[in-house]
């Protein structure tokens, strides 16, 4: 079964996603703080990550390459209310794989996660 | 006076614990309430994804088990996260559980800065719709100057949003025409920004002027350099920067008399976002002085690395 | 006796009033409503001075807030470690710096990511030019000051740029932090601008809320203990108040002539050297005369249209009667 791990520093959005996502079938894993996030991803493969801390990947903490270290390279999308160009190409220059704006229709945001993660890694 | 040693002994020492025990409260209350404002979000976010409307009774048991300001930071925690068909269940929730109810009934027992906060929650609710049965009263307050009411009601009913604002007797800060537009944003209202520009109301203006800057509209240049010109200083200097946000022609002479017009301060800002969208001194060096135009190529400069040949 | 008894009641007179200006204006700029994306694309350049490490550099990366930079400045010869250490992690360049009087080099990242950091080595001998030599290199006209270790909370910029959008363009502005180590924020040329809007600003530009209470506790301690020594009659407890009051002024003066501070004391004396200003400055207003050339209203903050109803004394008005839901 598909793993998927939902990383927030707000307890709230980890339980929105969660929520919204309650009709994926996937395994989930709520992360709480960055280095339990690098935890999980380096003890166990990981397929998706779905994450609003933007800042973790633009504070020269290379959390692109420990999140991706250990064999688990997930897909990384990234949700976020800012829309403006300089952060879109920033995060994917990084490396993130795809940038969800909020605010997000519930059922586009299934639909992507079901069908998207499947794609190369 | 061993005993009033002992006192003295147990004030000295009585105090300051009274304060970190206050302050230990404190924390163990907000992780308390992150835990309770997670469950609820939770609980909320179940409801919208069911396939079926959730009964009456689910969504009224919100109320039971949690506190009203809990469900009322939820409810607005998800509204701001989410649009579509979604944000209709989500209306519907927060109707059945007299969330806006609540807060008019709490408006009124309130005054000042509370009453504002209120307003502000009310505001941030989805399609409350007691709020717009009770817009007209509302009115009467934005036009006494109210602006968190104001911006309740055109949350209640942003199809009128212009009429509301242009009624509205206050000067608007950016700040507040921020807020005005994330609502109607949220709303999913489109507003034609030309007949905004067009108006004689400095209100409507402001939020014209922000719009084009937010949204980078090119089109909306010739009525920039038309409020450029502008009596209101505020206006003025709002549309110079929006005009170089949206990267128009700042060689023109009502640029020119504009900036004159502009404390010191701000034409150092006029500058530096001339410099950050990527202007070459030549597009207004006749506006500016010596020592103003020595800056601006420093500024330049300072992005550019030197070359050493040896 | 008598002088000792007066004076604490003056210092504890002054604490409740400071603290409940403070409460006041406090309420009043948490009105402003927490827009975390552009507000009218205002930016903000948050400048720190001779930090030891980078916490402070990676607390302002850590900010939400799109439009805003941060400006690292330090004696980067003596410290050779800090530099590579920057140098790897954000890939910096060296760039044109001749326009910065005594710098030594200005850096700025290739990469788009950190292109909101700028570094510049500037020697410890010029540390009193710091913070023109961070104007002189600021990408915006809002310009956050932080000194040696000050790391910032979050959302303080986009905090900082909401209270700016609040206010009309053409004052100038100035935010200051109760509690503190050396932080504050301006706008525009404050020490030429003919009206200064000045703030209190809350936890959110440095530090954390919970040494506020340290901070209080210090300031009621002292004259809790002195009336209670009076009443009380204990000459131990008035002895032990006036040692603290002596040792607080001792250490005030001597944390002014510091550069860098230390965590707790720092905030410390910042709530005491905010305090003082405080009762300097309505000691001066009650006298007739004007200090830096700021109106009376020093502290106060009229909210913006604020209708007549909105006066803390009108009794409040019922107007919304409930009526039953569809």
């Amino acid at each position: 079964m598909r793993k998927i791990v939902i990383h927030s520093l707000r307890a709230e959005f980890r339980a929105l996603i969660r929520g919204l996502l309650s009709n994926v079938e996937a395994f989930f894993v709520p992360s709480s703080s960055r280095e339990e996030l690098f935890r999980i991803c380096q003890t166990s493969k990981c397929d998706l990550l779905l994450t609003d801390d933007v800042r973790m990947f633009m504070n020269g903490s290379d959390a692109i390459n420990r999140i991706r270290q250990g064999g688990s390279l997930p897909q990384i999308f990234v949700l976020s209310h800012d829309l403006s160009e300089e952060s879109v190409t920033s995060l994917l220059e990084e490396g993130v794989n795809q940038f969800i704006a909020l605010p997000v229709a519930p059922d586009r945001l299934c639909k992507k996660v079901s069908t998207q993660y499947k794609k190369f890694v | 006076m061993i005993s009033r040693m002992d006192e003295a002994t147990t004030l000295l020492v009585a105090l300051p614990l009274l304060l970190v025990l206050i302050e230990g409260g404190g924390r163990v209350y907000a992780r308390l309430r992150t835990y309770l404002m997670a469950r609820c979000v939770a609980q909320i976010s179940n409801m919208i994804m069911t396939e079926e409307e959730p009964s009456d009774w689910a969504m009224r048991s919100l109320r039971w088990r949690y506190s009203m300001r809990i469900v009322i930071d939820s409810v607005h925690f998800v509204a701001e996260k989410i649009y579509g068909d979604a944000l209709y269940r989500l209306a519907l929730i927060a109707e059945v559980c007299e969330l806006d109810r609540y807060l008019l009934e709490m408006v009124g027992c309130r005054q000042s800065v509370a009453r504002a906060k209120l307003y502000s929650k009310l505001s941030c609710l989805p399609y409350s719709i007691s709020v717009a049965e009770f817009a007209e009263d509302f009115v009467a307050e934005c036009e006494r100057g109210d602006f968190y009411a104001m911006a309740a009601v055109v949350s209640a009913r942003p199809e009128r949003a212009v009429k509301y604002i242009g009624r509205y007797s206050g000067e608007l800060s950016l700040h507040e025409v921020a807020v005005l537009v994330m609502i109607l944003r949220r709303t999913g209202t489109a507003i034609a920004y030309t007949p905004l520009l067009a108006s004689q109301n400095r209100n409507l203006q402001l939020v014209g002027i922000y719009l084009c800057e937010h949204f980078l509209l090119a089109d909306a240049e010739p009525h920039l350099q038309r409020l450029v010109e502008s009596a209101d200083v505020e206006v003025s200097y709002l549309a110079l920067q929006a005009l170089c946000s949206v990267r128009g022609d700042i060689s023109t002479p009502q640029v020119g008399s504009a900036l004159s017009n502009l404390a010191p301060h701000q034409r150092n800002a006029f500058l530096l976002r001339a410099v950050h969208n990527c202007y070459s001194l030549r597009s207004c060096a006749h506006h500016l002085t010596r020592e103003e135009c020595a800056i601006f190529s420093q500024r330049i400069n300072s992005y550019k690395s030197r070359i050493v040949c040896n | 006796m008598q002088l000792i008894f007066i004076l604490s009641l003056v210092w504890l007179v002054g604490a409740i009033w400071f603290v409940s200006w403070w409460h006041r204006t406090y309420r009043r700029t948490s009105l402003v409503h927490l827009l975390r994306e552009d507000v009218g694309h205002i930016g903000v350049s948050a400048i720190v001075a001779y930090p030891e490490t980078s916490a402070p550099l990676v607390a302002l990366l850590e900010e939400e807030y799109p439009r805003s930079e941060a400006i690292f400045i330090a004696d980067l010869q003596q410290q050779e470690s800090l530099l590579s250490e920057l140098v790897v992690r954000y890939h910096l360049v060296k760039v044109n710096h001749l326009h910065l009087t005594g710098a030594r080099a200005l850096y700025r990242s290739r990469r788009r990511t950190y292109r909101r950091v700028v570094v510049v080595d500037l020697p410890a001998t010029h540390s009193l030019q710091a913070f023109d030599v961070g104007k002189a290199v600021a990408s915006y006209d809002n310009l956050l000051y932080l000194r040696g270790e000050s790391v910032v909370e979050p959302n303080a910029l986009a905090y900082c740029a909401n209270v700016v959008a609040s206010q009309p363009s053409s004052r100038g502005l100035q935010l200051r932090s109760v509690v503190g180590a050396d932080a504050y924020f301006e706008r525009g040329d404050v020490a030429n601008s003919e009206r200064v809007v000045r703030l209190c600003a809350d936890a959110p530009l440095a530090w954390r809320r919970g040494a506020q209470i340290f901070a209080l506790t210090a300031m009621f301690l002292p004259s809790a203990m002195i009336l209670s020594g009076h009443l009380l009659d204990s000459k131990i407890m008035l002895a032990s108040a006036v040692v603290l009051i002596v040792a607080t002024g001792l250490f005030l003066y001597v944390s002014c002539c510091v550069v860098t501070k230390k965590s707790l004391i720092a905030r410390l004396d910042t709530v005491l050297r905010n305090f003082y200003r405080f009762m300097v400055e309505r000691i001066a207003t009650i006298r007739g005369s004007r200090i830096h050339d700021t109106p009376p209203c020093l502290f106060r903050v009229r909210v913006r249209n604020r209708p007549a109803h909105y006066r803390e004394d009108s009794p409040p008005k019922r107007s919304h009667p409930s009526r039953p839901m569809p």
